[in-house]
């Protein structure tokens, strides 16, 4: 069983008037890359900012490599690298003095200044004005502070927000990297992004822990229905009626193209083969058949849907 | 901690703020020196200390009064407005440190500007004054008294966002401090004057510009200044509430 790197157990936190979280239990474990999926205002950055020691929860307990730290301890934080969604720079620093600085303050990691500007693709504006750069290269700069002490463990709070398709291409390449030799906790609002990147997923909406489950079984135990696309020469109301009559449980919807009829059918249990004969043996010419398995925007929604208000 | 203290301090004198205050101060002061300087020919009694120096030490006590809410008013207010707070907090540095370094950072740039004032004595030298201990002990006083505006200029940029706020803030309690002198001549009561005067900054500086370094005044610079250092930690603090 492999080794817990962050276990928060019915951590709660209650600003005046707003429960921001309320008894969220899960668990990352080392070697993984963690995705933290949830609407805005879910309580995303308030469960990173506990984490960090930035906020204390209002009850609960947050271990961290196994040591809890509702008592402010420094050391834990040594193996604790953190990207905020707004990267803590200072603009008016140039990109190597504010790693040297971020090195200093972390406890001499001077050393490794000229690998993390590498690492992240920073040599060539390493002697540029922090507020002079893209935000594609902002974010790098966040991302190399997050990595100079080495840490074992890093947080990424919406890693790729607002930045153009190459620079969340680039960003996600610096992940894909890390995470060989880091844990990885993710926030993302690229639901995409995470279903490639991610082997664990914790979704959590309006301040509660939804799901803490592997990709794969989040979308298992979100989609407990099958959806079969259907696409055929010829179909009518005769055959709607007949086929609604031989399988009881299914939902079907119809869409018209200009050559084709393609049916999306809904069902408890998968029912490839026997729609596959039941077109064949009406002859209503068979075009495609496939199953459309369920996305992470499909369970995120679901998941998200049925949730009841927060107080 | 050294390492912040360097990058507050860099930080100071790479932004225009400090080259305009100091300018304005060094402007102002030259202006204050000459006046006295031109008024004392005229006069036939009392000293070069009682005519220039007491009067021109007052007058650099006040404006600090003024100028240390807008050195310090960016010490935290910068840090939460760009998330770097956060940054500070997860490193080496306790609370208490991060705290040290923006009072000492911000007492260098008063340092700086308060040795500008030093050509002013030295002009006095050439006309023959040598009464070293007054001008010793008002720099003193100076220092202290500057220490104590910077500590409070940076608790009041701890409890807001705001660096307009802080500024604002900062001068209210400077400023009620100075008025508990003036509020003690409307007391009848001789026990509670004594108590409001003994708690405002100014008295205790007058001291020093009298040339008396008296140990009760170190008591109370020291005891106003964890004062409000016990209360930046605590406002630092105030986001781990729960």
């Amino acid at each position: 069983m492999s080794e817990s790197v962050l276990n928060l157990h019915c951590v709660s936190k209650i600003y005046p008037g707003t429960k921001a979280l309320q008894e969220a239990t899960f668990e990352v474990k080392k070697g993984e890359v963690h995705g933290f999926l949830g609407p805005n205002g879910a309580g995303k950055t308030t469960t990173f900012n506990l984490i960090s020691g930035y906020l204390k929860a209002s009850s609960g307990t947050i271990e961290l490599f196994g040591k809890e730290i509702s008592t402010y301890n420094k050391d834990l934080y040594q193996n604790l690298g953190m990207l905020p969604e707004i990267p803590p720079l200072y603009p008016h620093m140039i990109v190597r003095d504010y790693i040297q600085f971020v090195g200093d303050i972390r406890g001499g990691h001077r050393h490794r200044v000229d690998f993390v500007l590498e690492k992240c693709g920073l040599i060539q504006v390493a002697h540029r004005l922090i507020k002079n750069l893209s935000k594609g290269y902002k974010q790098r700069v966040g991302m190399a502070q997050a990595l100079i002490h080495n840490p074992k463990f890093l947080i990424l709070d919406e890693p790729t927000a607002g930045l153009d398709p190459i620079a969340i291409m680039e960003v996600r390449r610096l992940i894909e990297e890390l995470k060989e030799e880091h844990t990885i906790l993710l926030s993302s609002h690229q639901l995409h992004e995470v279903e490639q990147i991610c082997s664990h997923i914790t979704i959590i909406n309006k301040g509660r822990i939804i799901s803490s489950e592997t990709l794969e079984n989040t979308k298992k135990v979100s989609s407990s229905s099958h959806f079969l696309t259907v696409e055929m020469t010829r179909f009518d109301d005769h055959y709607l009626k007949v086929l609604k009559s031989e399988f009881k449980d299914i939902k079907i919807s119809r869409k018209q193209n200009q050559a084709s009829i393609i049916l999306e059918i809904e069902s408890p249990k998968d029912l490839r083969s026997e729609i596959a004969n039941f077109v064949l043996t009406h002859n209503l010419g068979l075009l495609g058949l496939h199953e459309k398995k369920p996305h992470l925007e499909d369970v995120f929604g679901k998941m998200a849907d049925t949730q009841e208000v927060r107080p | 901690m050294i390492y912040l203290i360097k990058k507050e301090i860099k930080d100071f004198f790479a932004s225009p703020i400090v080259y305009i205050l100091g300018g304005l101060f060094s402007l102002m002061m030259g202006w204050l020196f000459f006046n006295y300087l031109v008024n004392s020919q005229n006069l036939t009694q009392g000293s070069l200390t009682q005519k220039i120096l007491l009067p021109f030490f007052g007058n650099t006590n006040f404006i600090f009064l003024f100028l240390t809410p807008l050195i310090t008013m960016r010490s935290f207010t910068d840090e939460k407005r760009q998330g770097t707070l956060a940054l500070l907090v997860m490193s080496n540095l306790t609370d208490f440190q991060i705290i040290a370094s923006k009072i000492i950072a911000g007492f260098m740039v008063c340092l700086f500007m308060v040795t500008t004032t030093l050509i002013f004595p030295v002009i006095l030298a050439f006309s023959g004054y040598n009464d070293w201990g007054i001008v010793f002990t008002s720099y003193i006083g100076i220092l202290f008294s500057t220490f104590c505006y910077v500590t409070v200029g940076v608790f009041s940029s701890s409890v807001t966002e705001n660096p307009i706020i802080s500024a604002l803030l900062s001068f209210s309690i400077l400023l009620g401090s100075m008025l508990l002198v003036l509020s003690v001549q409307a007391i009848n009561n001789p026990l509670v004057g004594e108590i409001m005067a003994y708690m405002s900054v100014p008295y205790h500086f007058e001291s020093f510009l009298r040339g008396a370094l008296v140990n009760y005044h170190f008591v109370y610079f020291a005891c106003f200044i964890s004062f409000f250092v016990y209360l930046t930690y605590r406002a630092l603090g105030s986001r781990r509430w729960s």
